[in-house]
């Protein structure tokens, strides 16, 4: 089905504006994501978090920071950088444009 | 209390991510294997007695590490993209020249380039600077008493007022050498820019030596060994001779004492002329063997290409 790998493409891409989006307001530390996350069965495997965030930091979206834990070795924590924020923006509005159109279209096509 | 079997489990894990992510630079792979490891860590924070089968449990959800890999290389990889805007164009030799002829010129059109990282570029802006402050801090630098010390000063300047270009010229070098992209990796070819590196090497060195960095056609040692064996090139030779020639004026105080008899006494520090000879001789030598070295090279090269092939 060659639609599949559209729709693991779109999860993929808006799986990264999730993780900004939940690093809206305060910062969070890994595990708090994938928590964050699993309600929503878009992190199929919690490990592809971590490339992600890396991903996230090397593209100055978020910056890391390392903060000590009450019970247990310290944890590096994830913030919302300008840059950020900026590209959360941008999706927000993009995306609200975007599912508009969708909808509109699959739904005057009626029912199957 | 630790699972029976908890190291083995852990260690075989996080060794097959390893091992799927050898594909990735090996920075970002330990940095990823790291926050793996810290997140198993993290779950097992939450088990108040764990077994074997909750330590698979939480390698399960974490996933296979080969789906890790197949994600991380995705996000992570090279990306063709950056190595295409990976320009070696005229800015960016036009930066390298300039940090020699005029330095704020060369900075200027440097910071202007994509080539460069942001870090790259702040080095190059304080290499120079800081070479030169170093170089004014030696000791008998400011007034030198010994002939030697002009002499080591000599060989010493035109390396540190390069310095900034060939840093330049050496992180584009090793940027271009990291991107996948081979095709633009010609480096069997004696083109315009191996002969004109061979060439302006011993004559206008900085400039010869930035061109040396830029070619693929030498390995880094021979670039080094091509660098740094003729500093100056010809035109250090004549600076160098033109110092010489001041030196050997030396200088002469006269002194009358209350008797008004008048003493004089001159000091010369010029080297002894057989020295000054045998410098100038070497330093005459010197560019003309490295620039020779630089072409044995470049013909070996191409020899030994079919030879490889075959």
């Amino acid at each position: 089905m060659p639609a599949d790998g559209l729709v693991t493409q779109m999860r993929k891409g808006a799986l990264e504006y999730c993780v900004l989006a939940l690093l809206v307001g305060r910062s969070r530390y890994a595990f708090e994501l994938i928590e964050g996350l699993a309600s929503t069965g878009m992190l199929t495997s919690e490990g592809t978090i971590y490339p992600l965030l890396s991903r996230l930091r090397r593209d100055g979206l978020v910056d890391t920071e390392w903060r000590e834990s009450t019970d247990g070795p310290p944890r590096r924590y994830y913030r919302l950088t300008a840059d950020g924020k900026r590209a959360l923006r941008a999706f927000r509005d993009e995306w609200a444009g975007f599912r508009t159109a969708v909808d509109a279209v699959l739904e005057k096509g009626g029912t199957l | 209390m630790s699972a029976p079997h908890a190291e083995q489990i852990i260690s075989g894990y996080l060794a097959r991510l390893e091992q799927a992510l050898s594909v990735l630079p090996p920075a970002r792979r330990g940095e990823l294997v790291d926050d793996v490891r810290s997140h198993i860590s993290e779950a097992r924070r939450g088990l108040a007695d764990e077994s074997d089968a909750d330590l698979l449990n939480i390698l399960d959800k974490l996933g296979d590490p080969a789906d890790i890999a197949a994600d991380a290389r995705d996000r992570l990889g090279p990306q063709p993209k950056p190595v295409a805007a990976i320009p070696l164009g005229l800015l960016e030799i036009a930066a390298i020249v300039a940090m020699v002829l005029v330095w704020p010129a060369g900075i200027a059109l440097a910071w202007l380039s994509s080539a460069w990282s942001q870090r790259d570029k702040l080095v190059a802006t304080v290499l120079i600077p800081a070479a030169v402050f170093g170089l004014a801090m030696l000791p008998g630098v400011a007034s030198p008493t010994h002939w030697w010390v002009l002499v080591v000063f000599l060989f010493v300047t035109p390396v540190v007022w390069s310095i900034g270009a060939i840093y330049l010229a050496i992180r584009l070098y090793q940027t271009r050498l990291g991107s996948p992209n081979t095709k633009a990796r010609s480096g069997d070819r004696a083109g315009v820019l191996e002969i004109a590196a061979i060439l302006l090497t011993p004559l206008f060195w900085p400039v010869g030596v930035i061109l040396l960095w830029t070619s693929w056609a030498w390995n880094t040692r021979d670039k080094l060994i091509g660098s740094i064996l003729p500093p100056g090139g010809y035109f250090g030779v004549a600076v160098l001779l033109v110092i010489l020639r001041t030196l050997n004026g030396g200088s002469c105080t006269a002194t009358s004492d209350s008797f008004g008899t008048v003493t004089s006494s001159c000091t010369t520090y010029g080297p002894p002329h057989w020295v000054q000879l045998a410098i100038v001789l070497v330093l005459l030598a010197l560019p003309l063997c490295s620039a020779t070295y630089l072409a044995v090279r470049l013909r070996g090269a191409r020899l030994l290409k079919p030879a490889l092939a075959s």
